[in-house]
């Protein structure tokens, strides 16, 4: 079994201001706001990804080593997909 | 990742002057005959900005950081392309909020939007009534009330949140009771005003049908909610060397394009930035003259600065500005409303 690709949710209005994510989920029409590492995350999973494709462009692009940027993107995953912000597409 | 509520959003995006809503007011045009309406003109023929228009401003808009959009009037059902244009809105990336008397929608158009629902976030209807006979002593448009009471049974069953919104005058306050039983039954969101302004044009007739306080009073609404959308703010903030972000958004976070084109501060203000035909909208928001003196303003400018109401009666510079041609002196309609529930504070001389 492969790894699970998550991807956006359709319900999202998104804006980038002075380089932060600001979401809007027009189902509950909450906002959410997402900075740095967040962002370059959210980046990502414009084209949907894995959280291990994920972790390892956080590694590359942020000084941090495989194992932090990991348990790093699988927080935020967990976040996201609780305030149904992201959804799982299918497995790679 | 930080959730933000909407308040919190619009203290972060205020001081960068950052627009989150826009109103369109895509025609002047109506088919009703509202006695308290504040357009005037609604005959008004030529000049409206097109659907190959707003197809140009859409992206600008989003560009610029906005998020919500609410169509208004006249009534926009009336705008020749208007089916192009919520083809354009419903397939654009804005939460979309929509303002009618009702009477034009149909089935088609409803099931159209329904389509789409999840980007309409409410339709606001006006009712004036829960009888013909008063709704349309206001509307002076003869089977106006039938047709406002099918659109909104039509909305809900497509699952659409309607929003009933009912102005009280002199004619139709008898039937508050009723009207808020026919949208209680209805499981609807309803909601009543009585602030009747003049009109743009200075015309002043409709003020004769504003409630005397002895009517007022008897309201079903509990008045002392008048404040309550207050967006909570610390009491300095309200200062008069403070700008106005934490009193009024115009300009700041919110903003109105009249169906030419012409970026207004807000719905009431006729001080136009520019027209979006000719220049982008981010830059003209960005750049105006008009709007960067607005976000200039300082609280102690203003009269309402020295009452001791302020700022808990939340008074609207864009009344002041109908009322007076001048938005630094006190809205009175306000002012009136305010003193009989609060009673009559003594003005702070400073």
């Amino acid at each position: 079994m492969g790894e699970i690709i998550f991807k956006k949710s359709g319900s999202l209005i998104e804006r980038r201001i002075d380089g932060e994510a600001i979401l809007l989920d027009i189902k509950s029409g909450v906002y959410y706001d997402l900075k740095d590492v967040g962002v370059f995350i959210w980046e990502i999973l414009s084209g949907g990804s894995t959280a291990g494709k994920i972790a390892a462009a956080v590694a590359e692009s942020f000084d941090v080593d495989a194992e932090t940027a990991l348990a790093d993107t699988l927080e935020l995953l967990k976040d996201l997909e609780s305030e149904g912000l992201i959804v799982r597409d299918a497995e790679s | 990742m930080i959730q933000l509520p909407r308040h919190d959003l619009h203290k972060k995006l205020v001081g960068r002057a950052n627009p989150m809503r826009i109103q369109l007011e895509i025609t002047r045009r109506c088919n009703l005959d509202c006695v308290h309406c504040i357009q005037g003109g609604c005959s008004e023929i030529g000049g409206e900005m097109t659907a190959a228009d707003y197809e140009r401003l859409l992206p600008r808009m989003s560009a610029a950081g906005v998020f919500s959009v609410s169509l208004t009037g006249g009534e926009f059902l009336c705008h020749p392309e208007i089916h192009d244009i919520l083809d354009l809105l419903l397939r654009s990336d804005f939460w979309l909020a929509l303002q009618t008397n009702g009477t034009l929608l149909d089935q088609d158009t409803v099931d159209f939007m329904a389509k789409r629902r999840e980007k309409i976030r409410a339709v606001a209807v006006s009712l004036y009534g829960a009888t013909a006979q008063a709704h349309e002593s206001v509307t002076r448009s003869p089977g106006s009330f039938e047709k406002t009471i099918r659109a909104i049974d039509m909305l809900s069953e497509a699952g659409f949140r309607v929003e009933v919104i009912s102005l009280l005058m002199t004619m139709n306050q008898e039937e508050a009771p009723q009207i808020q039983e026919l949208c209680r039954k209805r499981g609807l969101f309803h909601q009543f005003n009585s602030i009747i302004a003049p009109r743009k044009d200075g015309e002043t007739s409709s003020l004769e049908c504003r409630l005397p306080e002895e009517l007022l009073k008897k309201l079903p609404r509990p008045w002392e909610t008048f404040t309550e959308n207050f967006i909570p703010h610390e009491p300095d903030d309200f200062a008069p060397d403070k700008t106005l972000d934490a009193w009024c958004t115009m300009a700041r976070t919110s903003g109105y394009i009249d169906s030419r084109g012409n970026l207004l501060p807000c719905s009431i203000m006729d001080l136009p930035a520019g027209n979006v035909k000719d220049r982008p909208f981010d830059e003209l928001w960005r750049d105006s003259a008009v709007f960067n003196a607005l976000r200039k303003l300082k609280i102690g400018q203003f009269e309402c600065s020295r009452c001791g109401h302020f700022p808990t009666c939340r008074p609207c510079p864009g009344l002041a500005f109908l009322e007076h041609g001048n938005m630094f002196e006190s809205p009175k309609e306000i002012c009136r409303i305010i003193e009989l529930f609060l009673g009559d504070k003594e003005v702070i001389q400073t």
